[in-house]
């Protein structure tokens, strides 16, 4: 049976992937060119999953308390509830922003609107556990803001297609890359660290949470290395394969899936 | 490929990797003297505890927490032989974050086998729950 968490944690990554992605590369200002049809929907899939993703969240988190609908205020009113409640509140910014319907100002919005997702996120999950205090928090929230800049930007400018300055678009993804994908890397390894470093290699190896990390690394690994091959395309040609660019998507979409599972089971001790 | 590793990888990925390391060794380094293992919810221990006879009648049950559970949403729950709940009053806990969850009986319970149903919620939202048996024969 699909864990009703799992479902939501699904849908808010994806909704922060392409919020932050949205965020760090904005759609072209001109009034001569539509924003292309994939991006709007996009756009519009992950204004939907990040207003999904709190509720079907709350309906798992109560599901498994067995509390009835009367006592959610019990929930709500925990430090569990506060910090779904923020997270709440950063999804209906992206929400809202996301669609760009307050013109110049949707970007600021947008902004704000990530940088508390990706702060709220950890709040329900293992950065708000164990030790490190707000340092654990900060290093989830940069990782959350580097992997929707890096496969965010990425899925957007595969969405936009074709265009006059589709060579600019390419070079600016990479070099937003460049920057998130070490980033996300170093964040991920520190919360590794964070969160096995008191393992041994054999608990981490046995455990299906060390299992499902290593599928995660080997994943991460090969999308680096997709990606380091398409930057080179990138700046001798202008563009990315298309081919290679999809299947850096594909797998980034296991990662996301692989990540909802991995945050909701429990690290070795 | 040559051009490949000539290009991409020793002018750029080697750089950035090389960056990304003397960022992530100190501060790595410095973590190592911060590695606790991250908290699980557990039972520790019981009263009753599991699997035992007393005989005297109990007047509360209490379970310790490894670490400390959200009070709004823990439950513990008693069941008699014939699966009937035996009242308790509301959870309560003391004021340090060691001390045990509280459900005291409304009436203590006689002779009989019951069962301890308990769930409850870590700080990140792990929901953990356990059941066990204890028995009680009063001596007469």
């Amino acid at each position: 049976m699909i864990e009703l968490t799992a479902v939501a944690k699904v849908l808010l990554f994806t909704g922060a992937v392409v919020a932050v992605g949205e965020a760090m590369l904005p759609p072209r200002v001109c009034a001569c060119c539509r924003t292309p049809r994939a991006r709007a929907l996009l756009r519009a899939v992950a204004a939907v999953a990040l207003l999904l993703a709190p509720l079907l969240w709350l309906q798992a988190q109560r599901s498994a308390l067995e509390l009835p609908w009367t006592d959610v205020s019990a929930l709500l009113n925990g430090g569990w509830g506060r910090n779904w409640t923020k997270l709440l509140t950063a999804c209906l910014v992206c929400a809202v922003a996301l669609p760009r319907w307050f013109g110049r100002f949707s970007s600021p919005v947008l902004w704000a609107g990530v940088v508390a997702l990706a702060i709220a996120m950890g709040g329900l999950g293992h950065a708000n556990a164990g030790g490190w205090g707000i340092a654990a928090r900060a290093i989830d929230a940069v990782h959350v803001l580097a992997i929707g800049a890096w496969i965010g930007a990425l899925v957007l400018a595969m969405a936009d297609g074709p265009s006059d300055d589709i060579g600019a678009r390419w070079r600016r993804m990479s070099a937003i890359a460049t920057i998130a994908a070490p980033l996300a890397v170093i964040t991920g390894v520190m919360s590794s660290l964070r969160l096995l470093g008191a393992a041994s290699p054999r608990a981490i190896l046995t455990a299906q949470y060390g299992q499902m990390l290593l599928v995660k690394t080997v994943l991460v690994l090969v999308i680096l290395a997709f990606g380091a091959a398409q930057r080179r395309n990138v700046h001798a040609i202008g563009v990315p394969s298309s081919r290679a660019v999809r299947l850096e998507v594909i797998l980034a979409a296991a990662v996301i899936l692989l990540t909802a599972v991995l945050t909701g089971s429990e690290p070795p001790e | 490929m040559t051009r490949f590793v000539r290009s991409t990888l020793m002018r750029r990925l080697v750089p950035a990797l090389a960056i990304a390391t003397a960022v992530a060794v100190p501060m790595v380094s410095q973590a190592g003297m911060l590695l606790h293992p991250l908290p699980h919810l557990r039972l520790k221990a019981s009263f009753p505890a599991r699997d035992t006879t007393l005989t005297s009648a109990p007047q509360d049950v209490k379970l310790w927490l490894s670490e400390p559970a959200d009070m709004a949403t823990s439950k513990i729950a008693v069941k008699n032989a014939a699966g009937a709940d035996v009242a308790t009053a509301k959870l309560t806990r003391g004021v340090r974050s060691d001390d045990p969850l509280v459900a005291k009986f409304i009436t203590a319970p006689g002779d009989g086998k019951y069962t301890v149903t308990w769930k409850a919620m870590s700080e990140d939202g792990h929901v953990v729950d356990g059941t066990y048996g204890f028995t009680v024969k009063l001596a007469r």
